[in-house]
């Protein structure tokens, strides 16, 4: 991190600025804390979970430590906790860099960050104590959605104002995420947060129901997973973008199939077949979007291999590049019928949901973070081989529970499917779990140690010179506006 | 459409041609994409195009927002046929147990739809329809199955049977994962103790606690039997009641137990479950994986199939039956409408044999169909050489009197079981047989249990006993949960073998084998057209009964389903589509 580029660098409408002082840091040192606290606690919920699975009494007798009400708190803390509150930090970072203006409103930035976390807490405490929708991705109470809304809310108009004011009109291709992410899940909010919960009946409930699910994955924690690699990759590789023409391919596809997709959640089921067809069509088309973006992503690193071993967010973003590949090969092909018969119902699915949430979109958020935690405080990260450490547990881990999980699934739903008596199939899955359980606890001292680390950045005194970095490659894309 | 958006396609001249403009969207980069552009098309037409089509077309569809579903009914004549019908709305308490279950998440682990899968319509039941949603909001399909699929749960298992896996799931099946629900349940924290009644009886004491749970005024008593561990389950119908405990076997020998009482939210939630897959009618007694007609089948008697037995034993039955299968497993307590059988004395229930025991057979169709209406499920999802050798296990390590251990008595070894009685092929079904069934009913004293009208509610059956010393309650024969099977083949062999242990004797000395399958035929009929968990009529024509009587239609299969008269009319459009076995099978109505 030690190289530091001279602002006169930045040519165009950018010259002569000095970006680190349009990044609001209290706003994003705020968001990130919270970020790190809720990747500290909701992982771990997982693990204690999944040891259900092999000791279904270990928790005692106790409801509230059923899985039946923790497995939301474990779902909800990694999608809105985890991560979310990690993305919207480190967007805090990245859209006043990218604009040459800072955010609008700044004042807006710690309160709504408490706000995010009061909420998300509170409703991840009252999931425990009963309250329940019954909706998956979106079980959380009102009293914990209307915040939420409004946060999400607020934090699209200030990106978007942001945006609108930018000093260079060429929007660099994390921006064109950004700007769909948020309006995507505004919109999104108030189907699952405020329709679903009320109305609609039957198998309409459940058709509506996959399209919200899978806006939440598709066209929340998607996107923005690319709002960040897309940022954050090139700036750590000190690379340009790979192919601009490409992002384009990438985006629009992603953006005209990704919302026809949720159905596949229920094929098979008495929804409409044509519809269950279009979503499966769909999925299948997304393989365009995901392979061009990976090729942009690992183009990107073209060069620059030989300082990737030194280069800890770059490689916890590639890390995640490799999992979305394989999560998203997944994603698509068992959305195909047949492959779906034999995989839907059991550990496939959540080997396939763990490798693209977990194993892409946290891992490219911590990338993310690692890259901001220490230019916040001016520092050097506290310890590279710890932080080593922490990328090698996630990646065992996360890969052993990819592998596991996709066996056990596999397994079981032929199992299933040639008429094994049920609880004959649940005692062969038992070695699985255990394995499962393994991993998770390797992703979890991982991340721990991570927190650790980040920790130690902000606590242990260094004297670095205040020297902002600064990255070529990234903001003015285009030719100087006119 | 972006060639025609000032905003993003590259500046040009003013007056450029039709060319010009072709060749500048094709020199259209990526940073000429605006920010409004990327916000209107991606942001918002591209995402309400999905859910215009994805959510809102499908939606617009008839058969999507239908309560239309094709159901199993019993006909006049004891037959079981398909038919249109309409689902049904969750009674209040339903409705409660349904926001339990949706509460607690046991849609996580559940699903609620039956695929046209392989192995599905064997494990579960009929393929799920759209209508049997309609009162589902929001819908509860689930997408794991962490447990097995729950569509089709309705009526597989007794109210019973749910308290006791509630409680302890692994009490019933070691194998079982399911968390523990004792949190539905009253768990009063002190222990109570078991006093004399003056009367020479056991009842509870008389405190703050069991006031709550009894009414120890009432002179309706209700008899329950803790479990060996001193645990007593108390249901919520005792709260009218006062408490009678009875060990006729020193089932407890303590003299306090600790309670589980019966809530209203577990009520609820059983009463939830039970509905599950209701909407289809007796869909289950035309279920062909749980039927299994068989006289002879029999492994070897070896050691090693009876050890084998012995750990299928362990993982499915010791629950209720308990270790020494001697019908007092930790499970029984719960069991209090009905106890578990006790192997010890090998009586058993059902057979085709003179008594006392049964074949191989016999057993082999009780364990595979189970026992409607008791907390024995069916177990046909289990492979038949792990049914086979739980009976080797069963019949020569448990049927055994021990109470002179030097000389141990084997029943099934001494007293091998005799020929099985054959069944003829049942008459064809009439209106005189059934008028003769009513008078042979009458001349039995069929109704002095099992009530004038059926429901179970005769005036001996407050007191009847079984072979143990337990209440056993008459059937209700109004549900059609028939104990021995729904077929008519089935009531007929129970006229003539009677059930060992109970109070229903044998008529096949008494009655002639004409009036027993008259009786047959008219037992079924008391079940005829009625609701398979309240017994109540359904609403259906007198017209659309007779069509249904006629033996000759033809309606064995869904899609074959009889359209009830003026039900085309009603459902208009979405007739058409759905295509035309069932017109067919309507319009070959007589």
């Amino acid at each position: 991190m030690a190289e530091v580029l001279p602002a006169e660098r930045l040519h165009g409408r950018f010259a002569g600025i000095n970006l680190d002082d349009l990044v609001d840091w209290v706003v994003v040192r705020t968001w990130l804390y919270f970020g790190m606290f809720w990747l500290l606690v909701t992982p771990s919920i997982g693990v204690a979970l999944s040891s259900l699975f092999n000791h279904p009494d270990y928790l005692g007798n106790a409801i509230g430590l059923t899985f039946g009400r923790l497995r939301p708190v474990h779902v909800n803390g990694v999608i809105f906790g985890a991560f979310s509150t990690l993305f919207i930090g480190e967007c805090y970072y990245l859209v006043p860099r990218l604009c040459g203006v800072r955010v609008v409103w700044p004042q807006l930035g710690v309160p709504l960050a408490w706000l995010w976390s009061i909420a998300v807490f509170a409703g991840l405490v009252s999931l425990a104590f009963g309250q329940n929708h019954g909706l998956e991705a979106g079980e959380l109470p009102l009293f914990a959605e209307i915040p939420i809304f409004i946060v999400v809310a607020t934090v699209t108009a200030q990106f978007l104002i942001t945006i609108g004011q930018r000093l260079e009109p060429p929007l660099y291709v994390a921006l064109w995420y950004l700007i769909a992410t948020f309006i995507w899940t505004t919109m999104n909010l108030v189907l699952g947060s405020f329709i679903l919960p009320y109305t609609i009946s039957g198998i309409n409930s459940a058709a509506f129901h996959g399209l919200y699910i899978h806006y939440i994955v598709g066209l929340w924690l998607t996107p923005a997973g690319y709002v960040l690699i897309y940022y954050f990759l090139p700036v750590s590789a000190h690379n340009p973008l790979f192919a601009h023409k490409l992002s384009l391919v990438g985006f629009w596809s992603l953006a005209l199939f990704y919302p026809f997709v949720g159905i596949h959640h229920y094929l098979y089921s008495p929804i409409a077949d044509w519809a269950e067809t279009l979503a499966i069509i769909t999925s299948m088309l997304l393989i365009i979007p995901v392979w061009t973006v990976l090729v942009n992503f690992f183009g990107t690193m073209t060069g620059k291999w030989h300082e990737f071993g030194r280069n800890l967010p770059a490689k916890f973003l590639i890390m995640g590049s490799l999992m979305y590949l394989v999560g998203c090969f997944q994603g698509s092909t068992e959305a195909l019928r047949s492959i779906q018969q034999p995989t839907h119902f059991s550990d496939f699915v959540i080997s396939h949901s763990h490798l693209t949430v977990f194993g892409t979109f946290v891992v490219w958020a911590m990338g993310g973070l690692v890259y901001v935690w220490p230019r916040a405080f001016k520092r050097e990260i506290w310890s590279f081989r710890l932080g080593n450490w922490s990328f090698w547990l996630i990646t065992v881990g996360i890969s052993t529970m990819g592998l596991v999980l996709t066996a056990a699934g596999l397994q079981q739903g032929f199992q299933w499917m040639s008429g094994t008596e049920w609880l004959d199939t649940v005692v062969w899955m038992q070695p699985y779990w255990l394995v499962r359980t393994m991993s998770g606890i390797s992703m979890d001292i991982g991340m721990s140690l991570l927190v650790i680390n980040l920790a130690m950045t902000a606590l242990t005194s260094q004297v670095v010179a205040p020297a902002p970095a600064i990255e070529p490659g990234v903001i003015p894309v285009g030719r100087p506006a006119e | 459409m972006s060639a025609h958006d000032d905003s993003t396609r590259p500046r040009g001249g003013v007056g450029e041609s039709r060319a010009a403009r072709w060749r500048a969207w094709w020199r259209w980069r990526p940073e000429a994409i605006s920010a409004r552009f990327v916000a209107l098309v991606a942001g918002i037409i591209f995402f309400f195009l999905a859910v215009l089509t994805q959510g809102v077309l499908p939606f617009i569809e008839p058969s999507a927002r239908t309560t239309e579903v094709t159901a199993v009914v019993r006909t006049d004549y004891g037959q079981l046929k398909w038919m249109l019908s309409d689902a049904t709305d969750y009674t209040p308490t339903q409705q409660l147990g349904r926001q339990i279950y949706l509460r607690e998440g046991c849609w996580y682990c559940h699903s609620q739809y039956v695929r046209p899968v392989t192995g599905e319509t064997r494990r579960w039941g009929p393929v799920s329809e759209a209508g049997e949603y309609a009162y589902d909001v929001p819908h509860l399909f689930g997408t794991r199955r962490i447990g097995p699929d729950l569509t089709r749960v309705g009526l597989k298992y007794s109210n019973e049977w749910h308290f006791a896996h509630f409680w302890n799931p692994r009490e019933l099946l070691p194998d079982s994962i399911m968390a523990p629900y004792r949190g539905l349940f009253d768990t009063p924290r002190d222990p109570v103790k078991i006093v004399d009644d003056g009367a020479g009886n056991r009842t509870l004491e008389n405190n703050a606690v069991t006031q709550k749970l009894f009414d120890f005024s009432s002179k309706v008593q209700v008899k329950l039997t803790p479990n060996a561990g001193g645990l007593l389950f108390v249901p919520l119908e005792a709260r009218d009641k006062a408490p009678a405990i009875i060990v006729p076997n020193n089932e407890y020998i303590g003299n306090t137990v600790m309670i589980a009482a019966e809530t209203k939210e577990l009520e609820g939630l059983i009463a939830y479950l039970q509905k599950l897959g209701m909407n289809r009618g007796k869909w289950r007694d035309v279920f062909e994986p749980q039927q299994l007609e068989v006289t002879q089948a029999t492994l070897p008697r070896s050691s090693e199939w009876i050890a084998y037995g012995r750990v299928v034993y362990e993982r499915r039955c010791v629950g209720c039956h308990g270790a020494k299968g001697d019908g007092n497993g930790p499970a029984a307590t719960f069991l209090y409408r009905q106890r578990p059988r006790s192997f010890a004395a090998a009586v058993f229930k059902f057979r085709l044999t003179k008594e006392p025991v049964p074949t191989d057979g016999d057993l082999l169709r009780t364990i595979t169909r189970g026992v409607r209406g008791t907390a024995m499920p069916p177990w046909y999802e289990l492979p038949l050489t792990d049914r086979l050798a739980v009976i080797q296990y069963i019949k020569y390590e448990l049927a055994v009197d021990r109470s002179d251990p030097a000389k141990p008595y084997s029943f099934f070894i001494e007293e091998p079981p005799g020929a099985p009685l054959h069944i003829q092929r049942p008459p064809t079904p009439s209106q005189q047989i059934l008028v003769r069934g009513k008078e042979v009913w009458q001349i039995a004293k069929c109704w002095e249990c099992h009530g004038n009208t059926g429901r179970g509610d005769g005036e001996k059956a407050a007191g009847l006993k079984d072979d143990l010393g337990f209440p056993i309650p008459p059937a209700d024969l109004t549900t059609g949960q028939f104990k021995s099977g729904p077929a008519v083949e089935d009531i007929f062999r129970t006229m003539t073998t009677g059930l060992s242990g109970t109070p229903m004797p044998n008529y096949r000395d008494s009655l002639p084998e004409e009036d027993r399958w008259a009786l047959a035929y008219y037992v079924l009929s008391l079940s005829a057209f009625t609701d398979p968990i309240t017994g109540e009529p359904l609403p259906i024509a007198p017209a659309d009964r007779t069509a249904l009587n006629d033996p000759k239609l033809q309606a064995d299969t869904p899609d074959k389903a009889y359209i009830p008269n003026g039900r085309a009319q009603r459902t208009g459009g979405s007739k058409a589509a759905r295509g035309s076995p069932r017109g067919a099978a309507a319009a070959k109505q007589p």
